[in-house]
């Protein structure tokens, strides 16, 4: 069967693989203008970059009173989040260092799709590291679908999401990969056994948009059962949460009977 | 020794809110900087704080944000109130078709002390919108489809390798 056309372009960013793909041809600038966003927010706000603003901020070489504008807003939308959240999603690490790595690939695939936009495409997937952005739809119409990996066996998929106008973001947390911005709620401070409700081990979450989906994602396994509540209260949202013993907490999107 | 460091953030973050800057996305809802209407005391003297400073540098300047064209947001003339040492702003309402809200920032010497929001659910429709999570076996799960899935969503992959070999696996599929 033949296939209608999709380009595909994929980079790396913020250690990390990057794909974009586009229903039809791809507009001739979007390449080059999808990977600037990336790394201008890399190059920002990278720990792992010695020369970045966020190395200096967490150093306490530069306060962050006295930061750009970009690295202040990016800290207040953290400082937001958190206090939705209830201090399940944290931009501050342990240590008490500061790691806005939990907004920033989010505020990338947002600020992506805004450029993709402007350029006049309107119908594509981008995927960084997991988290999914879409719009429009594939050739035909035909909606974009998102494969969820599967906890158990990344190697295979557990379930899907079928993204819609309603839904068109889609983003995963997980314990089993790089969990450095994850942190179960009361761990620091050793009081983890007062919370109730399940804990999990990967949480899927499709919403409005991608800095909502990646940011609740990050709450609902930091923050386990009572989290996932108390963000289905406030946003529409679907959700797949795998708890440790193979079982799972999902909306009706993610179940076969209702 | 965090709680110095989460002071500044905080700091940092009021400054941001009296500068007028949005804030955030969550559920669409925008913070804008509503100081301009200063009533007690008279004027914006947060102690040694940039917040008041900035405040009264950009006073009057929070409604031009660009939160004023959500949908249906209809109290944009928020009130910032600024008693001695304390401040409260309220973000604009936030409305869309799953209800409204509301931001409150109180503000004493210059960190955030409170964040309240008020919500208000929209019509029975919007309600019914509202997800339950409930115990789901796995045979339960919607099974994925690999011949319709376009990418993939999963904890941040470690190696790019994986993703890029992931996504051409699929391609072969599709």
């Amino acid at each position: 069967m033949t296939q209608p056309e999709l380009t595909r372009h994929v980079f790396m960013a913020m250690g990390t693989g990057v794909s974009l793909t586009v229903a039809g041809s791809m507009p001739e600038e979007a390449p080059d203008a999808v990977e600037a966003v990336f790394r201008s927010l890399d190059d920002r706000f990278s720990l792992y970059k010695p020369e970045s603003e966020a190395t200096a901020v967490a150093r306490r070489v530069l306060p962050v009173e006295h930061s750009s504008r970009e690295f202040q807003s990016a800290m207040a939308r953290a400082e937001l989040w958190r206090t939705l959240t209830q201090g399940a999603f944290r931009a501050h690490r342990p240590d008490g260092s500061i790691d806005l790595s939990g907004v920033i690939k989010a505020l990338a695939i947002a600020r992506a799709g805004e450029v993709l936009a402007s350029l006049g495409a309107h119908d594509w997937c981008l995927n960084a590291g997991g988290d999914v952005l879409t719009s429009g739809s594939q050739p035909g119409g035909m909606p974009w679908v998102v494969g969820v990996v599967d906890p158990t066996d990344r190697q295979s998929l557990l379930t899907q999401f079928t993204c819609d106008p309603a839904y068109p973001a889609v983003a995963t947390s997980g314990v089993a990969e790089r969990g450095e911005h994850v942190w179960r709620v009361g761990e620091a401070r050793g009081d983890v056994d007062r919370l109730g409700g399940a804990q999990f081990v990967q949480v899927t979450v499709a919403a409005a948009d991608i800095m909502t989906a990646d940011v609740l994602a990050t709450a609902i396994l930091s923050g386990g059962q009572v989290t996932l509540e108390l963000a289905l209260q406030q946003w529409p949202l679907q959700v797949i949460a795998a708890d440790s013993a193979g079982g799972f907490l999902a909306t009706e999107a993610f179940r076969t009977s209702t | 020794m965090s709680t110095k460091r989460n002071s500044a953030a905080a700091l940092a973050s009021i400054g941001i809110l009296a500068t007028g800057w949005s804030i955030g996305t969550a559920h669409g809802q925008t913070l804008t900087k509503t100081a301009s209407g200063a009533t007690g005391s008279g004027t914006t003297t947060a102690p040694g704080s940039s917040a008041g400073t900035k405040a009264g540098a950009n006073s009057g300047t929070g409604a031009g944000s660009s939160s004023g064209t959500a949908a249906g947001s209809s109290s944009g003339a928020a009130a910032g109130t600024t008693t001695a040492g304390s401040a409260t702003y309220v973000g604009t309402r936030q409305s869309d078709r799953w209800g409204s809200l509301q931001v409150t920032v109180t503000v004493t010497n210059g960190k955030i002390t409170n964040v309240t929001y008020t919500s208000t659910a929209g019509d029975g429709k919007s309600r019914s919108i509202e997800a339950r999570a409930t115990p789901t076996l796995k045979s339960e799960v919607v099974a994925a489809n690999s011949a319709q899935v376009s990418s993939v969503s999963g904890a941040t992959y470690t190696s790019a390798k994986y993703l890029t070999s992931l996504q051409s696996a699929l391609d072969q599929i599709r």
